[in-house]
């Protein structure tokens, strides 16, 4: 670094040797070089395969002066899925082409279907993004304070709730048949194993005896406190949703499936929220999955596949 | 053989899945504005871009207002998004806890300048894309565009029928008490676009849309005679339904349009008429000496809810389209007015006076599980959107001896009885009615 | 031509005094001297009746809340109306009926209608000419007392009865 030097009360910089400046100048120019590659990454959102857009003819909506209100225009309701290519499972890592250099800006031709994924290695891309995730931790928190009205919590309380203390006082297993969740449920499952039936599947014991009563309500508690139903949805308080999902052994949500999904929208749109409710609760830090992981661990067998029911009750809506 | 079929059944319960799987049930959930994240939408340009701000605008403050989403703070946003296609990045949707993401562009043909707008919603928690469309129209319909992307989007999202491309007309008012101008005013459910209709000149009152969208029915006092017209709202023009003796008032129509139900008032009694419009030949379905008036059908066009005095105070009753089997449905303390058959059927809407003071409230057709969902000083005159979700009312407060006050505005609530809204009109506004979807 | 102008100020006086005594039924009537089928009440316009009728009997009956009942002070305010309307044979009455704003609009439609028609058919019951009263409901509508208080509630439950 060049100093500065005082020559008679004047500060005059000393003349920079011709080496170093070839040096600055090749650091910067790596500096920048280096700077455009990340920004070509950062910026340049890897182009996974995207589906298809369905096209609808509004043309004829006209507006005259007055409200020329135009004879009813269903748009096709056909779903894209026959004409996309699905977007891949989280497990596969998207991938890109750095070649691919499209501009970041709107292309005047319509929205092409997906292309195939091309191998290159992902990491640049997360590196470019990771700076920005810790301040993301607060908008979380501000939603609280910013809605103008919003329906209150209605959390049904299920009656032999007992929160965390039974969970870390003791380790030990408690042999006991997994009851049905109370007063709601007036008949038995058809499907559920009566201990004496002496029918039980895998050889960790019986999987019906793994949880205790408040380890399940725990479990179920969470699962609906990451449950985000609409208020009002007709018809929700007959619903039951059916779920299987699949953890890994460190407690993180693998697959997450509908079982019994039908065509009536609002069941499909209470299935989803019921299906996100268990991605969002997945993706806390203190997802309710982990327990079984930390506590459970040995008998992963017994929980690496989760059967889970959902029903929304019509109190918690309204 | 018993240990065949005992082994046929280990073996094919060891398939159910339900065996070899951790049960758990949930049961209830919590009901919270569902976190959308919208960026604005692309366009190239920044004519195009003034455009797709506002589209990106009328969209989030549709989804708002509905009170069942909440747009997540752009700030907060991690990836940027160039165009329609650009895949979303999960995580950091996943990040600001947006559990829908929603972003599209905006794209002028050159040619026939018409605007193409695409847009993409995702699940971003389960990793899916749930609609993708493309709408094209002309420019000057960017609301209506943005208004049924709203609806789209809150389909996908609720799975009930969005109630945002939809006009209401409603009587705009002004003046002092003493000397009220009102007139039949039209504007889109967010309050833009507000045109009038008539000048003013004549009092009217209390319109209804027809289910063809482009008819409103409405009561008003020109040419000093009190009484039920009809005026195509896009022509402006009007026309006197049928010529009866004595006052008619208070019409509705019936869900496929044919006819009108209102009140024909005779010396000094109302019953209720049909009005069939192309004959233009009534019938009567009330003959009674009572007050018989605001009838409603219900969307199936098999009943009708009216409000009677019959049994000594105001009241609601049900009765069939014939006329016959007349029930009374309301029971509670205080008394029943201005009945509205929700078009999902599953309520009537009414405004209920109770010790001086106003409600809105709201019951099902059998009269039970009455829940009142607004109040005032005077609040009155429900209307449904068309998913039968939401209510629109006036409230008015109270005037001075000089006739200055009284001002009465709009408001639309949740059928829950949440998310009162104010909606602002140009001057005061009363006796709001809320069209079909109009698309 | 003293004479002459005087002639001419006195017929066009005398005729001007005649316009002004005209009754309803000169301006506004029918054949039979009832209320024209054609006449568009928003026009009609005061005349020397309307006012003789104010400063000669009571024309307008207040009504209890929610009701078209006809009081007793009611009922003789219209007994006094109709031996009026007797002795100015001429003359046609239009009754406003009224209601106060704590009610809901279609129905005050409806009960400012009864109110009205409650006044009519007692003086038709005295004896006046059915035609000769014409009706109208104004519902909650043009209060004609002002404020949102119980004592301008009650002054405008009425039926007015307006002279022509």
């Amino acid at each position: 670094m060049p100093k500065l030097w005082h020559r008679r009360g004047r500060k005059v910089p000393e003349p920079v040797p011709a080496r170093s400046f070839l040096l600055s100048l090749g650091l910067h120019l790596a500096v920048l070089g280096l700077m455009f590659f990340q920004i070509q990454f950062g910026t340049h959102t890897p182009k996974e395969i995207t589906p298809a857009l369905m096209v609808v003819d509004l043309t004829k909506v006209q507006l005259a002066d007055k409200t020329n209100l135009p004879p009813k225009i269903k748009p096709d309701k056909t779903p894209t899925k026959p004409v996309a290519k699905p977007v891949p499972k989280p497990k596969e890592k998207p991938k890109v082409q750095p070649k691919e250099n499209k501009t970041p800006r709107v292309n005047a031709t319509p929205p092409k279907p997906a292309k195939a994924p091309k191998p290159v290695p992902q990491k640049p891309v997360k590196d470019a993004v990771s700076v920005k995730q810790t301040p993301t931790a607060k908008p979380q928190k501000k939603k609280a304070d910013s809605k103008p009205k919003t329906p209150p919590k209605k959390v049904k309380q299920t009656p032999s709730e007992n929160p965390m203390d039974s969970l870390l006082k003791s380790v030990r297993k408690i042999q006991k048949p997994l009851d049905p969740v109370p007063s709601d449920m007036s008949a038995p499952e058809v499907d559920e194993v009566p201990v004496s039936n002496g029918i039980e599947g895998g050889k960790e014991g019986n999987l019906s005896r793994l949880l205790t009563i408040s380890e399940q309500d725990l479990i179920a508690n969470q699962l609906r406190r990451c449950w985000n139903v609409n208020a009002g949805v007709a018809g929700v308080e007959d619903m039951i949703i059916e779920i299987s999902a699949t953890v890994g052994r460190d407690g993180r949500v693998k697959t997450v499936k509908i079982n019994n999904m039908k065509n009536d929208p609002a069941f499909r749109t209470t299935a989803e929220s019921a299906r996100r409710a268990v991605w969002v609760c997945d993706k806390r830090e203190d997802s309710p999955f982990k327990i079984l992981a930390e506590k459970y661990a040995s008998q992963y067998d017994s929980w690496k596949e989760l059967f889970l029911r959902f029903n929304p009750l019509e109190e918690s809506v309204f | 053989m018993w240990k065949k079929i005992g082994m046929l059944f280990l073996i094919l319960m060891t398939g159910c899945p339900a065996l070899g799987a951790l049960r758990i049930d949930v049961t209830g959930a919590i009901s919270e504005p569902t976190p959308v994240a919208m960026p604005y939408f692309n366009a190239s340009g920044w004519r195009q871009q003034n455009i797709a701000d506002s589209i990106t605008d009328v969209i989030a403050a549709d989804l708002e207002r509905s009170g069942l989403f909440r747009i997540i703070d752009r700030d907060a946003y991690i990836q940027k998004i160039h165009s329609v296609d650009t895949h979303p990045h999960f995580a950091d949707w996943q990040a600001v806890n947006a559990h829908a993401l929603v972003h599209g562009e905006i794209n002028e043909d050159p040619v026939s300048g018409e605007l193409r707008v695409s847009f993409r919603l995702w699940d971003v928690y389960a990793q899916e894309q749930m609609e993708a469309k493309v709408l094209s129209t002309t420019p000057d319909s960017w609301r209506r565009m943005a208004h049924i992307i709203a609806d789209q989007i809150y389909e996908r999202l609720t799975g009930e029928k969005g109630y945002f491309d939809t006009k209401v007309v409603f009587i705009s008012e002004s003046g002092n008490q003493a000397n009220r101008m009102k007139r039949l005013a039209v504007m889109d459910q967010d309050g833009a676009n507000v045109q009038y209709l008539t000048d003013g000149k004549d009092i009217v009152l209390t319109p209804r849309f027809s289910p063809n969208m482009r008819e409103v029915t409405y009561f008003s006092y020109k040419d000093g005679r009190p009484k039920v017209y009809i005026m195509d709202i896009v022509t402006g023009k009007s026309r006197l339904v049928g010529d009866f003796p004595g006052m008619t008032f208070a019409p509705r129509f019936s869900p496929d349009g044919k006819k009108l139900v209102m009140s024909l008032a005779t010396r000094g009694n109302s019953d209720i008429y049909t009005v069939d419009l192309d004959s233009l030949k009534k019938k009567r379905l009330t003959d009674h000496p009572a007050i018989d008036t605001s009838p409603s059908f219900s969307p199936d066009g098999q009943r009708i809810v009216f409000n009677s005095d019959r049994g000594g105070t105001q009241q609601l009753y049900v009765m069939d389209a014939e006329g016959k089997n007349v029930k009374r449905i309301s029971f509670g303390s205080g008394t029943y007015a201005t009945p509205v058959w929700s078009p999902r059927g599953d309520y009537i809407a009414f405004t209920k006076i109770e010790e001086n003071q106003f409600h809105i409230g709201l019951m099902r057709p059998d009269g039970s599980g009455e829940r009142l969902i607004a109040n005032g000083f005077l609040v009155e005159a429900p209307t449904f959107a068309p998913n039968g979700r939401v209510v629109m009312f006036f409230r008015q407060v109270p005037s001075d001896e000089r006739g200055r006050g009284g001002a009465s505005k709009l408001y639309s609530i949740d059928v829950t009885g949440y998310n009162e809204r104010l909606i602002k009109t140009p001057e005061d506004a009363s006796d709001p009615t809320w069209s079909p979807l109009l698309h | 031509m003293f004479k002459q102008v005087l002639g001419i100020v006195c017929g066009a006086a005398l005729l001007s005094a005649c316009a002004s005594n005209d009754q309803g039924a000169d301006l506004y009537g029918n054949a039979n001297g009832g209320w024209s089928d054609d006449v568009n009440i928003s026009d009609l316009s005061a005349t020397d009746t309307t006012a003789k009728f104010n400063e000669e009997v009571t024309a307008v009956v207040y009504f209890p809340f929610n009701s078209s009942d006809l009081t007793g002070e009611a009922k003789s305010y219209l007994s006094e109306q109709a031996a009026w309307l007797k002795d100015n044979p001429r003359a046609l009455i239009l009754i406003e009926g009224r209601c106060d704003e704590r009610g809901t609009r279609e129905y005050n439609l409806a009960l400012g209608e009864r109110r009205a028609n409650a006044a009519r058919s007692y003086l038709v019951a005295k004896g006046i000419a059915a035609d000769r009263i014409r009706t109208i409901s104004y519902g909650k509508e043009k209060p004609v007392v002002l404020g949102s208080t119980p004592a301008a509630w009650a002054k405008n439950r009425n039926a007015t009865t307006v002279a022509y």
